[in-house]
């Protein structure tokens, strides 16, 4: 229950792009860079999308339903996988949690 | 071994045609007046307004910049520098400013942090003021440089020194690496004077003498890349392109002109007060030809012994011989000093004698039975 609890409210959160985050999608990739220049990602055109999603101002719970009308997958394992998207990208700086 | 996230950006950069790095003189205007100067001595237009740098900030976006650098002339000349600024953090670039740093203050520090500026390259000549302000020549630039350093050091603003050496600098890169390491601060050093942008040569008269060159490459700042050219393998003049001028940089001066690189005074591509940025980077004449030369095209170096240590440039060429493929007296004159300072490098070294000139030694790296070092490619 709880588990489902945290999935709930995780699943109306929106994050921003951290403001230490430069980035440019280039050729169906984007690829991130911190300005300092010390740290980079590359993320696939999945991830691309779902980045693309955020920074659409999307919640969590739309980025699914978005991802799961486009690749058409079951939306309980394309939740798990935007969480850990999302939990991969905030432990590592690139996304900050946002209002709403 | 797998590519680094930043190789395969620019790997990819130059296979689609981004212009991953973009280039943006806001000014011509300066308060120095350094005889190694590449800007024109004569220069009119009208700079472009805040508005339209922006646009081009805008453009370049949606084009793929990543990485932008902002200079001059001395860009915290521009009073709208914050604006411009301001646009490129929304725009998230990488952003790199140039300057000599005078104008640097606490108040532009914190502009600096409050827009997530990358990286401040500082022009930095010598530790000794004389040395510095015989280059700019302007009576207490020195002290500036070093406080706007500090300032910027203390802030965590990443720092990167710029020094070009000139004749009157060239007896001073050990002392200038040294105050780099102590501060932990990049530096690079360039014993490379260019043109003018506009293709004047009095530059070049204050170049390194050519007999000094090679000591100037023996220095601690260059070591690595020394062992680097040793262990290179033979240049090749194959398919591939000989830097990322018009593939993946694209330059932009003052009045809006656009080019292949910073250096290509005088081919311009077209102007982005007459027609969009994104329209003259995909069909521009001038940057489809330079676009397509490759290092095969360079017939005059085919059988150069030199062509491993060259930096060949085709801005140099253009600037110099109005072709972009021809060799040119300090192109050659520097790869000649880089083979010699190898060369020295190697003689000063005794393991790197061993394996590159005892046929014995390259024997015993080959057969692992030595002391395990890789053998020396043929030099
Ligand atoms: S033409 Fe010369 S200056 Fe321009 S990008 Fe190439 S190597 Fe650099
Ligand atoms: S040193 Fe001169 S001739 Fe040799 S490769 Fe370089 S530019 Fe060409």
């Amino acid at each position: 229950m709880v588990g489902e609890k945290t999935q709930a409210s995780a699943s109306r959160c929106r994050y921003e792009l951290s403001p230490d985050i430069a980035w440019r999608k280039i050729g169906g990739e984007a690829f991130l860079i911190t300005r300092d220049g010390a740290l980079t990602h590359r993320l696939n055109g999945t991830a691309t999308r779902i980045l693309e999603l955020v920074l659409n101002d999307k919640t969590t719970d739309e980025i699914v339903a978005t991802l799961t009308a486009e690749f058409s997958g079951a939306p309980d394992a394309i939740l798990r996988d935007v969480d850990d998207l999302m939990t991969e990208m905030v432990s590592r700086g690139v996304l900050v949690k946002g209002g709403g | 071994m797998p590519m680094t996230p930043l190789q395969a950006i620019s790997q990819k950069a130059r296979a689609l045609n981004v212009p991953i790095s973009a280039h943006i003189d806001t000014t011509y205007r300066c308060n120095f007046i350094c005889e190694h100067c590449i800007l024109p001595s004569q220069f009119g237009g009208t700079e472009l307004s805040t508005v339209e740098v922006v646009k081009v900030l805008e453009d370049l976006a949606a084009l793929g910049t990543l990485f932008l650098t902002l200079s001059g002339g001395e860009v915290f000349l521009r009073k709208d520098l914050d604006d411009i600024l301001a646009a490129a953090d929304r725009l998230r670039f990488c952003t790199k400013l140039y300057t000599h740093g005078n104008f640097i203050d606490e108040a532009r520090v914190a502009m600096l942090l409050a827009r997530h500026v990358s990286e401040v390259q500082i022009s930095f000549y010598s530790i000794d003021p004389c040395v510095h302000e015989k280059i700019t020549r302007v009576p207490g630039s020195h002290a500036k440089s070093l406080h706007a350093i500090d300032l910027l050091v203390a802030a965590g603003v990443r720092v990167v020194l710029a020094c070009p050496v000139t004749r009157y600098n060239f007896g001073s890169t050990k002392e200038l690496t040294d105050f780099a390491k102590s501060r932990k601060i990049p530096i690079k050093i360039s014993p490379q004077i260019q043109p003018t942008y506009s293709g004047e040569l009095h530059t070049l008269s204050v170049a390194t003498p050519s007999c000094e060159l090679p000591n100037v490459y023996l220095e601690p700042w260059n070591e690595s890349t020394l062992y680097a050219l040793a262990k290179a393998p033979a240049a090749k003049f194959d398919d591939s392109a000989n830097c990322g001028a018009a593939r993946s940089t694209v330059y932009i001066n003052p009045i809006g002109d656009v080019q292949g690189c910073a250096l290509m005074g005088g081919l311009s591509a077209g102007n982005v007060r007459q027609r969009p940025l994104a329209d003259i980077w995909r069909s521009s004449d001038v940057l489809k030809q330079i676009r397509e030369i490759a290092r095969k095209d360079r017939e005059d170096c085919k059988r150069c012994e030199n062509a491993k240590y060259c930096s060949f440039c085709m801005a140099n060429s253009w600037q110099v011989t109005k072709t972009l493929l021809s060799p040119t007296a300090s192109m050659c004159e520097q790869s000649n000093a880089k083979r010699l300072a190898v060369e020295e490098h190697k003689r000063r070294l005794p393991i790197f004698a061993a394996m590159a000139d005892d046929p014995v030694g390259r024997q015993r790296g080959e057969n692992g039975e030595g002391d395990g070092t890789e053998p020396e490619p043929d030099l």
